[in-house]
């Protein structure tokens, strides 16, 4: 095994340890107010308060811890892909492989973190429930969900394509994209299986529409993290795979020349189609998709309150101003 | 986003206030034809109920013709005002044959109507 080898895994250890100390040391309001503004709430009064914080807590531990074991588990197996010889090049897998590791980690993490929260049911309080069936489509942006099956469909096809190809299986950059493709799929299964039956079908007690908003925005957080993990791992699988497809392309009759340039042009269409997909998807706030779905009333009114804010802030500094001259000019006409 | 709301202090029992909601909101349109109600199961977890009293509440409603169950399309909500028209004509018919049955004259079915519907 080589020093660069070692060196690697020893740096991607150190992330892990990292990840891990991120979530066990950062101050639990913190990350819940971190959470509440990507979803697009406001952090609510106690008692609720607590419950979400410490939720939020939870949820960031199974997360951080899961994902580091994920990325342990995956060096330890690349390390013994290499001494094995399954993996004759482990520098260029090690990096595309522990990435796998960590987006699988914390899926499992999320439903984890799903499964370990025991919701408290206060039997003299009202209760309150959606009276309409919810699935995945209101947690998740199509951009996402569809997203993440057509990128697990392009991964295995470039999984398989490296699996079939004579000599592509054989190198580092095969047995990685079979490994992510293979990966993709599991994680998919995971997002549907897992999403539906356990993220979205656990109960859901809550004492006011307060508790139940909060509550879609927990599960929609948890469905985001498992959507991660498909839709990168899938991704990988074709990045990686795209090698074995321009070597597979020309035992079909195409050209050699033309096969290359259609892998090259294949590559960077697919790029700037990812960029313009990353961009139309971060512009629609995806982490906020339930809130528009779920509760277009309560996004209206937080639309409101952003177009506010700005105008709130001017206003202080304003104020500010004010003051500041005020005391110029006083210490002046003294 | 359309709610039910269970009140444990209230001297109305679950199953009907679950099933005057889901009457109301289907009236009103918020919950429209064709919505899909959340499964027995899930809707008795989440309200901390029997499973028994939202089945309840499914069976009145679906005997009433407001949902309706599409095996794996799960309950879906059927109530509309034609069907609500189609199912009082329906009604009528079956009060005029049991009226005609038992010789009540139609002045009299008129006055138990009357007397109903004042109700």
């Amino acid at each position: 095994m080589s020093s660069a080898t070692l060196i690697a895994s020893g740096v991607l250890a150190l992330v892990g340890l990292a990840i891990v100390l991120w979530a066990n040391l950062v101050p639990a309001e913190r990350l819940a107010a971190r959470t509440a503004k990507r979803v697009g709430l406001a952090l609510p009064a106690e008692p609720l308060r607590d419950r979400i914080v410490r939720r939020t807590r939870s949820t960031r531990r199974w997360i951080a811890n899961c994902g580091a074991l994920g990325l342990l588990l995956t060096l330890g197996g690349v390390l013994l892909g290499v001494t094995a010889g399954w993996i004759p090049d482990p520098e260029v897998a090690l990096s595309w492989l522990a990435l796998g590791g960590i987006v699988l980690g914390t899926a499992a993490g999320a439903l984890l973190g799903v499964l370990t929260d025991r919701p408290q049911l206060d039997r003299e309080q009202p209760r309150v429930a959606h009276a309409q069936h919810t699935s995945l489509r209101d947690y998740l942006d199509p951009i996402e969900l569809v997203g993440a099956r057509i990128v697990v469909a392009l991964g295995v096809v470039a999984g398989l394509t490296a699996a079939f190809t004579p000599g592509a299986a054989a190198t580092s950059m095969g047995v990685t994209a079979i490994v992510l493709a293979a990966v993709g799929m599991l994680s998919l299964v995971v997002l549907e299986l897992g999403g539906r039956r356990i993220v979205l079908a656990r109960p859901r007690p809550a004492a006011s529409a307060e508790a139940l908003v909060w509550d879609d925005a927990r599960r929609g957080d948890d469905l985001r993290t498992l959507v991660t993990a498909p839709l990168m791992t899938g991704l990988y699988a074709f990045v990686i795979g795209l090698p074995a497809l321009s070597t597979a392309i020309p035992r079909t009759g195409v050209d050699q020349t033309v096969a290359l340039v259609l892998v090259n042009v294949g590559f960077y269409v697919l790029v700037l189609g990812l960029l313009a997909v990353l961009a139309l998807a971060l512009a629609r706030q995806p982490a906020r998709f339930y809130l528009r779905r779920l509760w277009p009333e309560v996004a209206a009114q937080a639309a409101t309150e952003a177009q506010a804010a700005p105008n709130t802030s001017h206003a202080e500094e304003a104020e500010v101003r004010d003051r500041r001259a005020e005391r110029k000019s006083g210490q002046t006409t003294r | 986003m359309t709610l039910l709301t269970i009140d444990p202090a209230s001297a109305v029992p679950p199953f009907e206030q679950l099933r005057v909601q889901l009457l109301t909101q289907m009236q009103e349109g918020t919950l429209a034809a064709g919505v899909r109600l959340p499964t027995v199961r899930q809707l008795a977890a989440d309200l901390g109920i029997a499973p028994g009293t939202v089945a309840r509440t499914y069976r009145e409603l679906e005997a009433s013709g407001a949902i309706e169950t599409r095996g794996r399309g799960g309950t879906v909500v059927a109530w509309s005002r034609d069907a609500g028209e189609r199912r009082v004509q329906e009604l009528a018919s079956q009060l005029a044959a049991a009226a005609r049955e038992h010789r009540v004259s139609p002045e009299h079915v008129r006055t138990l109507l009357d007397a109903a519907l004042g109700a």
